[in-house]
């Protein structure tokens, strides 16, 4: 028998420390481990006996890539653990401003950290030596995402403007309208990004996930709706416990999720698009079938399509609550000094992030519990590792690395999230 | 300018000047507060020297993506003071600390010309 061994001790085009190890004996893959090594962060912990008004702004510092995603879910939830429900235009608000996340996020990973790997090539400075003109539409498309951080948010990281109950500040009619033409251009633009992405060659892959995501009857949810599955789940975010669970590895630093059944499951926009597709916009649909995306996709490698056609919709939304845009006025609803436990889930770029809160009656933190995205695709990830290297045992050690990482960044990891990347180890034996 | 989290950033203030000066911390194995000086407009940047993310843009990711789309500044003067502790806590070491002020004082004295 040939003992062979890949290993990768520092993944890298992913959010945060991790690594991966593969041990095969033979034509036998007999270890396949994710490991998340970036340090534990015990947010949860440091949350309690704080002032719930202050949970946003402490549980935004957990990423610097998906801040709103932490915002929202953790406001939200502070909000229905106090009993208080924001306006519509309070809400209509957090979306677009939701939208910028999505923006920044999935064109950072998806031109500048993915791309690579379907073009052979290291890094975005390598693209952009080999096509500087994509590498500039995506720096603007970036931009724009920035912009509407900026403008809704008060910067583009980890925003100021955001409360429990709303905003601050109501960003003034002029001030959205102004962003209006750039938002038109970026649909256009991710339109065309998404459609050159399409004449990469996808490595075949599939498999019958178990897609959860939020679900809607009206839109394409972002910070809104219940959670459901392919299989027929539909709960309220209060139900997430009951469904799903957190366990501790001892070779990762984050909890990995799974169905209580045990179950490995998927987050994330292959999730979304397969249970929401008919929620899209015409257009961001059109692209997705220029794109040759059917209204499910289930080989992981086409999520940087479906990513884009997201940022799509993401421009197309923003512009279209634009134009509807009306100052919110209170611009935030009061939170009363009231007990009670609150749950919300939202949709970070990478998938549902939930958080849980329970309250006292000054107000302060009494429990906190937090599921972040990645923590939930880790079992997931293993396993669409453990597929590939079986399908693909006949490729070198080096071939063979590349298709693992490029497997993992499928998924757009955030470590730094879930511990609240890599490190490659195969071995033959 | 302060500018923090996104490298990617760096490449659009490049093309509000004609001539910039960047100051970051380095990871290089020299002793802490140890001060180095790149001019990159000459050349590339030793992309791990500054390497801080395995998911954002660097500096030096920024710089060169920069100069692959032809976008660096006619000047650009790179200055790296190597850290001592990238663990987490508050502060500068007192190496490191005395360094920047110095660094500092001494681009106050050189900006003249620019």
């Amino acid at each position: 028998m040939t003992e062979r061994v890949i290993e990768v001790n520092e993944l890298a085009r992913v959010e945060g420390e991790g690594a991966l190890y593969v041990r095969l004996n033979g034509r036998q893959v007999e270890r396949v481990e994710f490991k998340i090594h970036e340090p534990p962060r015990f947010f949860e912990a440091l949350l309690r006996g704080r002032d719930a008004m202050e949970v946003p702004d402490i549980t935004s510092r957990i990423c610097g890539i998906c801040p709103i995603a932490y915002i929202m879910s953790s406001s939200q939830a502070v909000e229905d653990a106090t009993g208080v429900a924001v306006t519509p235009d309070i809400h209509a608000l957090r979306r677009m401003l939701y939208c910028g996340e999505w923006i920044q996020s999935h064109v950072l990973h998806a031109a500048m950290l993915h791309a690579p790997d379907f073009l052979n090539l290291h890094d975005a400075i390598a693209i952009a030596q080999v096509n500087p003109d994509l590498v500039k539409k995506a720096l603007r498309l970036k931009k724009a995402g920035n912009m509407l951080m900026e403008v809704i948010g008060g910067r583009a990281v980890h925003p100021v403007n955001t409360r429990v109950g709303g905003f601050y500040k109501a960003p003034s009619r002029q001030a959205i309208a102004a962003m209006i033409p750039e938002l038109d251009w970026g649909a256009q633009a991710a339109r065309e990004v998404a459609l050159a992405f399409a004449g990469f060659t996808f490595p075949q892959d599939e498999t019958d996930y178990i897609f959860v995501s939020l679900i809607h009857d009206t839109l394409y949810p972002i910070c809104e709706g219940r959670i459901g599955s392919n299989r027929g789940l539909d709960i309220p975010a209060s139900g997430f416990n009951d469904h799903f669970v957190e366990e501790h590895v001892a070779r990762s630093n984050a909890l990995q999720g799974r169905m209580r059944d045990g179950s490995p499951y998927l987050v994330g926009p292959l999730a979304r698009y397969a249970n929401n597709y008919h929620l899209l916009s015409e257009a961001a649909r059109q692209t997705a079938r220029d794109c040759g995306l059917g209204e499910v996709e289930r080989n992981p490698y086409k999520s940087i399509l479906v990513r884009m056609v997201e940022v799509q919709y993401a421009f197309e939304e923003a512009a279209r609550l634009a134009r509807a845009y009306q100052e919110p006025s209170p611009a935030f609803i009061e939170i009363p000094h009231r007990a009670g436990v609150g749950h919300a889930c939202t949709e970070a770029p990478r998938g549902i992030c939930y958080h849980r809160y329970e309250v006292d009656a000054q107000r302060r933190v009494v429990m906190a519990q937090i599921v972040p995205p990645t923590s939930q695709n880790q079992p997931q990830i293993e396993a669409d590792l453990a597929r590939v290297v079986a399908a693909n045992l006949d490729m070198d050690d080096a071939a063979l690395q590349w298709r693992c990482e490029q497997t993992i960044r499928n998924y757009d990891p955030c470590i730094s999230c879930a511990t609240h990347f890599l490190k490659l180890t195969v071995e033959r034996v | 300018m302060e500018h923090g989290a996104d490298g990617a950033g760096l490449i659009e203030l490049f093309a509000t000047a004609p001539a910039v000066v960047l100051i970051d911390a380095t990871r290089s194995g020299a002793a802490p507060g140890t001060v180095q000086q790149f001019d990159a407009a000459a050349g590339p940047l030793q992309a791990d020297l500054f390497h801080y993310s395995t998911h954002r843009f660097g500096l030096a990711e920024a710089v060169e993506t920069a100069r692959a789309l032809g976008d660096l500044p006619a000047r650009l003067v790179v200055w790296g003071i190597e850290g001592a502790d990238f663990g987490p806590g508050e502060g500068l070491s007192a190496s490191v600390d005395m360094a920047a002020r110095a660094l500092v004082t001494r681009l106050k004295e050189e900006m003249g010309p620019w």
